[in-house]
């Protein structure tokens, strides 16, 4: 199955959040509960990690980048070798993550 | 508007009075008599501030010690010479700011700057220690110098990773500006419609685009006709309206936060550089918010900015302190529109909502309090939480300018 990493809104005075550091890279298979991404808003830095093992297919968002609330930041697979869309139309079932501010 | 506005737009409980007798006093001179030999500085900001307290100027007294809000403190003094009881603001205000622009424009054609900046975190829980980094200025050349690890460079942030390993919190670098005064860019910039939904988005931070927002910029540009002659006409009005001086912002209605500026009538850099934005925006004119340090040499501070998009002529920085520059007077032909559409070298460091730094350290109080100083070469800004007295962050930047004619600067 494929899954997008999104940050669900509504956000009080927030429409968009920065990538700061993706903590894995493409391909990589991703532990549950390890650090996944690290994401600002104007109010807090968030640190992501999800609650599934999931592989890290494709990065939509580098690092520095902007991406307003609800829209993806990434693909991600149960299975490594699952394929992948040639276009992206952001409906794919959420990838279920915990949240710390820090 | 339903707004019952607060005497020099501060709130009157005092919650602010919090600054001792000695800071007031620096923070006075860093504003007010900042290019004056020290001693005659103090002499005179001392026998200022006596003469307002006889005036009525609000301070506390706790334990036998006088306290003060400096932010109410400058906005007494503005306040004193528009009611034509004290002239100090003219005087010394006014002139210095003058004096320190034409400082930054005067000499050769070239110039360069050398510049420090050093940030000094107070306790914190942050992950992550920032500081600004100027971004790229197009009409010179600007390098910096990051100590051995001195944290990791990014567009427009210094940033370090904090562990236990780390001696002291401190972000601390040098750098070059090179600038070639009274030239402009050949290109007028296009704005693409990504960027102009960005620069019009009508929320942003403290920028608003409510309906009153919109009704009162719809009622100040009646008669205008193109971009630009509305930009005028919010001008003007800025200039008729407001007073420029300090606000604390958890003193606005978060609801309506530039509407509750204009009700209070007083502003401070950018608080009155977002209540034009909230105009332009409202009018769908692009503009945004630019934070920098201005660069008067031993005195450089943090300031903030507008940028205003007119098609054909690009982005044109308008700065709310042409109105201390012209003591708030409407028909000043030298000064009234000095900052209007032209603005002197400055180090830009953010220019909202994209390229900016993010939090310096961790969660921000939205109660703080600032304290300002000169220090040696520049300006000292101390910010502490208003209910703790907890240091947030120190900063001390310091300019040192060189001039020099026909050496052109290479991008």
């Amino acid at each position: 199955m494929i899954y997008q990493l999104t940050v669900p809104g509504p956000i009080e005075d927030v429409e968009e959040t920065r990538v700061l550091e993706w903590h894995r890279q493409e391909g990589e298979s991703i532990v549950a509960h390890e650090l996944l991404i690290e994401l600002e808003t104007s109010k807090a830095v968030v640190e992501i990690r999800s609650q599934q093992a999931v592989f890290l297919r494709r990065i939509l968002v580098g690092e520095g980048q902007w991406q307003k609330i609800g829209q993806p930041l990434a693909l991600l697979t149960d299975q490594s070798d699952e394929p992948l869309p040639a276009v992206i139309d952001g409906s794919y079932p959420p990838l279920n993550f915990d949240f710390v501010v820090v | 508007m339903n707004f019952t506005p607060y005497p020099l737009g501060i709130r009157p409980d005092g919650q602010y009075q919090v600054v001792d007798y000695e800071r007031t006093l620096s923070f006075l001179i860093r504003f007010w008599w900042f290019l004056e030999p020290a001693n005659h500085a103090k002499a005179e900001a001392e026998a200022t501030l006596l003469r307002w307290m006889r005036l009525g100027l609000p301070c506390r007294r706790v334990a036998g010690r006088l306290l003060f809000d400096p932010y109410q403190v400058i906005n007494f003094g503005v306040d004193a010479h528009l009611k034509g009881i004290d002239d100090t603001f003219a005087t010394r205000a006014v002139t210095c700011c003058r004096r320190a622009l034409e400082m930054v424009v005067a000499g050769g054609t070239v110039a360069t700057y050398n510049f420090h900046f050093r940030r000094e975190f107070g306790p914190h829980r942050a992950s992550r220690l920032r500081a600004p980094l100027p971004l790229a200025a197009p009409l010179g050349s600007i390098e910096w110098f990051l100590p051995p690890h001195g944290g990791q460079a990014y567009p427009g942030r210094v940033e370090v990773r904090v562990d236990s390993s780390r001696e002291e919190d401190v972000l601390d670098y040098r750098g070059i500006f090179a600038v070639e005064r009274n030239n402009e860019c050949d290109a007028i910039p296009i704005l693409v419609p990504e960027e102009r939904v960005l620069y019009t988005n009508p929320i942003e931070g403290l920028i608003r685009v409510t309906p009153a927002v919109s009704n009162l910029a719809a009622d100040i540009s009646t008669g205008a006709g193109t971009d630009s002659e509305v930009l005028k006409y919010l001008w003007r009005y800025f200039f008729q309206k407001m007073k420029v001086g300090f606000v604390h912002p958890d003193e606005l209605n978060p609801a309506d936060p530039m509407i509750a500026l204009l009700g209070s009538g007083w502003c401070d850099c950018r608080t009155g550089a977002a209540l034009l934005i909230s105009l332009c925006r409202a009018r769908g004119i692009p503009a945004r918010l630019v934070n920098g340090y201005t660069l008067a040499p031993g005195v450089g501070d943090d300031h903030y900015w507008a940028e205003v998009f007119i098609h054909g002529e690009g982005w044109r920085p308008i700065d709310v302190s042409g109105w201390q520059l012209a003591a708030g007077q409407t028909d000043d032909p030298d000064w009234t529109d000095r900052l209007f559409g032209w603005i002197e070298p400055r180090l830009v460091m953010q220019r909202f909502p994209r390229q900016v730094m993010g939090r310096p350290a961790g969660p921000f109080p939205a109660s703080y309090y600032r304290l300002v100083s000169l220090c040696e070469g520049g300006t000292e800004s101390t910010f502490r939480d208003l209910h703790n007295d907890r240091l947030l962050y120190r900063d001390r930047f310091s300019i040192q300018q060189h001039c020099e004619t026909h050496r052109r600067v290479t991008q």
